[in-house]
C-alpha cells in the first residue's frame, strides 16, 4: 500500500501553493478549502496533507486567519474517514494533543526536532506512532521555519540520526523543487531508500509535475505529497483516482471478530464481564461488542444435547433481529438442512468443521447453494515436526490430513473463508502462529481469519502483517484485557485499515 | 406501505427494523396483491443468483414484479440488487428480472486482494447523493451496468466495484445497509425520500 497524498496548503485561510517556499511568490488556489477537501475525498482520497503556512511562518500555529478553516477542515474529513496530517506551527505539546483528540491523523512536526532536542525526544516518546517528522532539503542541507531558514546540518546522517531515536515516519521535500513542476529530487529518494529499515516510512514531496513522476518516486518512497500539478490539472481527478487504486488496491478493513462459545443457551468459556456478570446471554454480548466495534461476531455452538441445538437457531434469530452486527454461526453442523436453518435465521456465513472432514462433499454443495461467501470452513491444526495437522471434534481427534493440503482442498470445493485455529498457541496468549497464517494466505486467495494465540495489540497486528484478513480471540477480549476499538486506534496508528 | 418481497431468503426481520425507524408501515409479504400495493419494494436476497431466479418463480413473484418494479420505487439490497440486472455469470442458464440493463460478473483475485469480499468497506462517493463510509459487503459477483451514469458508489477492491446504482425511482446496493450502521441509516432513509416523492 503505497499513498498518494494530496496538499491543501492554508495561507489566510486560504487554499494556496508557494513556488519554492518563497511566501514572496504565493498563488491562491481557493478560497473555500473544505470544498477543496470534499472534492479529493469525492475522488477516492482518503489521506491529505495540511500545512498551515500562517503557523510554519510565524511559528504560533494560531497566527492569522487559519485556525477555524483548519478546525473546519477536520470536522469535514472526520464525517468522511479521510485522514489528516497536519503541519504547520505545531511546536508544544498542547497543540499536538489537542490535535489529536480532534481526530487528526498525524501531525508534522519540523523545526522543534532540530531547534529543542530535549521536547523533541520527549515528544516522540509520548507519541512516536502520532508524529512525522518533516525534512525540508534544499539540495544536501536542511532547512527550516517555513522553510526560511537554513540549517546547516547534513541531510542524510540527520535523517539516520532521527531514525536511531525512534522516528518513523517522515515527510522529506526537496524545496529547490517544490511548486516547481520540474519533477521530484529522485536520487535523494533513491538515497534514502537504501539506509532505511523497511518499518520506516518515508513520504515525498516536492515537484511532482505528472503520473510519471508520481510512479517513479513511489518506487522508492511509502507515499508521495501532490500539489500543484492537481491545482494546475497536470494531473486530473480522473488520474488521481487511478492512481490511488493502483498504489492501493482495496480499502477493505482489516476485521476484529470475538468468538463466543455457547452451551445450551448461555456463552461460557472465559466470560467476566462485570457489568454482565450474571448474564452470559448471547444477545447482551453481541450488543456490548457492537458498540465496542466489533466487525464481525463467531458463535460456536458447544451444546451438549440436539433440543438444545435446536434452541441455538432461536437465538440466532435474536442476534439477527436486536443487534445489526454481522455473524457467523459454527458448532455441529452436520449437513445442508443444518446450513440451511442457520442462514434463514439470519447469520451472514456457517463454519463448518467436523462435517467437512467427514464428508468434504458438504462444502461442495453448501458453496453452490448459498455461495461461497457464506460458506467459512473452519482448520484446526496442531504443528507436527515441520506441518500442522489436522484436528476435529474440538480438537479432540487427530485425522492424519495435512493442514496446507487441506486448506488448499477445502478451497478448491467453494469454501469463501478459512477459519484457521492453532491449537499450540490457543490459549497461550504468545501470539499467533504466524507461519502457519502466512503459509495459508500465500497458498489460497480466500480471506484467512487467524485464531489462537492473541495477547497483546502487537499480536494482532502480526497476523494480520502476515496475511491474515480478520483476526479472532476469545478470552482476551471477553476479559477486557483488550478493548476493541482501543485495539483499532493502535492498529490504525500502525496504517493497518480499521473501521472506526 | 414497504413490502419486503419474502421469497425464503433468509431472515428479513434486521431489513424489517432497519426500515421501522425510518418509515411507519414495513411488511414482509410474498403476497402478490400486497407488492401491488405497496408503495416500496425491498428486494432482499442472500445465497445464489439461480437460485433466487428460482425461488421468485416458485412463488409466482418473477414476471410480475418485471412490471410492478417499473413503477414502484424499489431497492435491491446484495443478491437482490444483482437480480435487477439483465443476468448473472453465476448462473447463466437464468435470467435475471432485466430491470436495469447490464450483466453481474465474478469478482477476479488478484495478488493484493482476496475474494469473496467479505468485510466493511469504504464507500467512493461519485455522485449525488452522496454516502460516505464503511458498508459491509459479503459477495463474490458484482454488478456491471450499461449505463454507467447510474452508478452512484464505488468501493475499491482490486477494481473499483460499482456498489450503488440509482435509475429514477430503483435503487441497488451491495452491500447490507441494515448491518451498515450509519451509513446503512442514510441509504435507506434517502430510498424513503424516493417513496415520499
Amino acid at each position: 500500500m503505497k499513498k498518494i497524498i494530496p496538499a491543501i496548503d492554508i495561507y489566510d485561510g486560504n487554499a494556496v501553493r508557494l513556488y519554492k517556499g518563497d511566501f514572496q511568490r504565493i498563488q491562491s488556489y481557493s478560497n473555500k478549502p473544505v470544498e477543496l477537501l470534499k472534492h479529493f475525498i469525492d475522488h477516492g482520497v482518503d489521506q491529505i496533507h495540511i500545512i498551515n503556512l500562517n503557523g510554519a511562518k510565524s511559528g504560533d500555529f494560531f497566527n492569522g486567519a487559519n485556525y477555524e478553516v483548519i478546525l473546519s477542515l477536520i470536522k469535514e474529513s472526520n464525517k468522511s474517514d479521510c485522514k489528516i496530517q497536519l503541519g504547520g506551527g505545531i511546536r508544544t505539546e498542547r497543540i499536538i494533543k489537542e490535535l489529536l483528540d480532534l481526530g487528526v491523523y498525524k501531525v508534522i512536526i519540523g523545526t522543534i526536532h532540530i531547534e529543542n532536542q530535549a521536547l523533541f525526544k520527549d515528544l516522540i516518546k509520548k507519541y512516536k506512532d502520532d508524529i512525522i517528522v518533516a525534512i525540508d532539503a534544499f539540495g544536501d542541507s536542511l532547512r527550516i521555519k517555513g522553510w526560511i531558514k537554513d540549517a546547516n546540518i547534513n541531510l542524510k546522517s540527520h535523517f539516520t540520526n532521527l531514525e536511531q531515536k525512534g522516528v518513523s515516519h517522515f515527510i522529506i521535500t526537496d524545496i529547490s523543487r517544490d511548486g516547481t513542476l520540474i519533477g521530484p529530487n529522485i536520487k535523494l529518494y533513491k538515497r534514502l531508500s537504501r539506509i532505511k529499515p523497511p518499518d520506516i516510512k518515508i513520504i515525498a514531496s516536492g515537484g511532482i509535475s505528472n503520473i510519471n513522476d508520481i510512479k517513479s518516486v513511489l518506487h522508492y518512497t511509502d507515499g508521495v505529497v501532490v500539489g500543484k500539478a492537481l491545482y494546475d490539472n497536470k494531473i486530473s481527478y480522473k488520474n488521481l483516482k487511478d492512481l490511488i487504486i493502483r498504489y492501493d488496491p482495496t480499502n477493505l478493513a482489516k476485521r476484529i471478530i470475538p468468538c463466543l462459545d455457547v452451551k445450551d443457551g448461555r456463552v461460557v468459556k472465559g466470560v467476566k464481564f462485570n457489568n454482565l456478570q450474571d448474564s452470559g446471554d448471547p444477545v447482551e454480548l453481541s450488543k456490548f461488542y457492537n458498540l465496542q466495534g466489533a466487525d464481525e461476531l463467531v458463535f460456536l455452538d458447544i451444546s451438549a444435547t440436539l433440543e438444545n441445538r435446536a434452541s441455538m437457531i432461536r437465538i440466532i434469530r435474536s442476534i439477527a433481529e436486536e443487534v445489526y452486527i454481522p455473524f457467523t454461526v459454527g458448532g455441529g453442523i452436520k449437513n445442508l438442512k443444518n446450513i440451511t436453518n442457520i442462514i434463514k435465521a439470519g447469520a451472514e456465513k456457517v463454519s463448518i468443521n467436523t462435517a467437512a472432514v467427514d464428508n468434504p462433499k458438504i462444502i461442495t454443495e453448501a458453496s453452490q447453494k448459498f455461495g461461497s461467501q457464506s460458506i467459512v470452513v473452519a482448520i484446526d491444526v496442531k504443528k507436527k515436526g515441520k506441518s500442522w495437522e489436522v484436528y476435529i471434534k474440538s480438537g479432540t481427534e487427530s485425522t492424519g490430513l495435512d493442514g496446507v493440503k487441506w486448506a488448499k482442498e477445502v478451497v478448491e470445493r467453494g469454501a469463501g473463508e478459512l477459519l484457521v485455529t492453532s491449537m499450540d498457541k490457543d490459549g497461550t496468549q504468545t501470539g499467533y502462529d504466524l507461519k502457519l497464517v502466512n503459509t495459508l494466505s500465500n497458498l489460497v486467495s480466500v480471506p484467512i481469519i487467524a485464531s489462537g494465540g492473541a495477547g497483546n495489540y502487537e499480536h494482532f497486528y502480526q497476523a494480520i502483517k502476515s496475511g491474515a484478513e480478520a483476526v479472532l480471540a476469545a478470552s482476551l477480549f471477553h476479559r477486557k484485557t483488550i478493548f476493541i476499538n482501543e485495539l483499532k486506534l493502535f492498529l490504525l496508528k500502525h496504517d493497518i485499515k480499521v473501521r472506526l | 406501505m414497504i413490502v419486503i418481497i419474502d421469497y425464503g431468503s433468509g431472515n428479513l426481520r434486521s431489513i424489517q427494523k432497519s426500515f421501522e425507524r425510518f418509515y411507519p408501515e414495513v411488511i414482509i409479504s410474498k403476497d402478490l396483491a400486497m407488492l401491488e400495493k405497496a408503495e416500496g419494494l425491498i428486494l432482499p436476497g442472500v445465497g445464489a443468483f439461480g437460485d433466487a431466479v428460482k425461488e421468485l418463480k416458485q412463488y409466482g413473484l418473477f414476471n410480475p414484479l418485471k412490471t410492478i418494479i417499473r413503477h414502484v420505487p424499489t431497492m435491491g439490497i446484495c443478491l437482490g440488487m444483482q437480480l435487477l440486472f439483465s443476468y448473472s455469470e453465476e448462473s447463466i442458464d437464468v435470467n435475471g428480472l432485466d430491470i436495469i440493463p447490464g450483466k453481474v460478473i465474478k469478482l477476479k483475485q488478484n495478488d493484493s486482494i482476496r475474494i469473496p469480499h467479505t468485510g466493511w468497506n469504504r464507500l467512493i462517493p461519485i455522485s449525488e447523493p452522496y454516502f460516505y463510509s464503511y458498508a459491509y459487503f459479503n459477495h463474490s459477483y458484482y454488478c456491471s451496468p450499461n449505463e454507467k451514469n447510474i452508478i452512484i458508489s464505488y468501493v475499491n477492491h482490486g477494481i473499483c466495484i460499482p456498489v450503488i446504482v440509482l435509475k429514477n425511482h430503483i435503487m441497488g446496493t451491495q452491500f447490507h445497509p441494515e448491518k451498515s450502521k450509519n451509513t446503512g441509516d442514510e441509504v435507506i432513509k434517502y430510498f424513503i425520500s424516493l417513496i415520499k416523492r
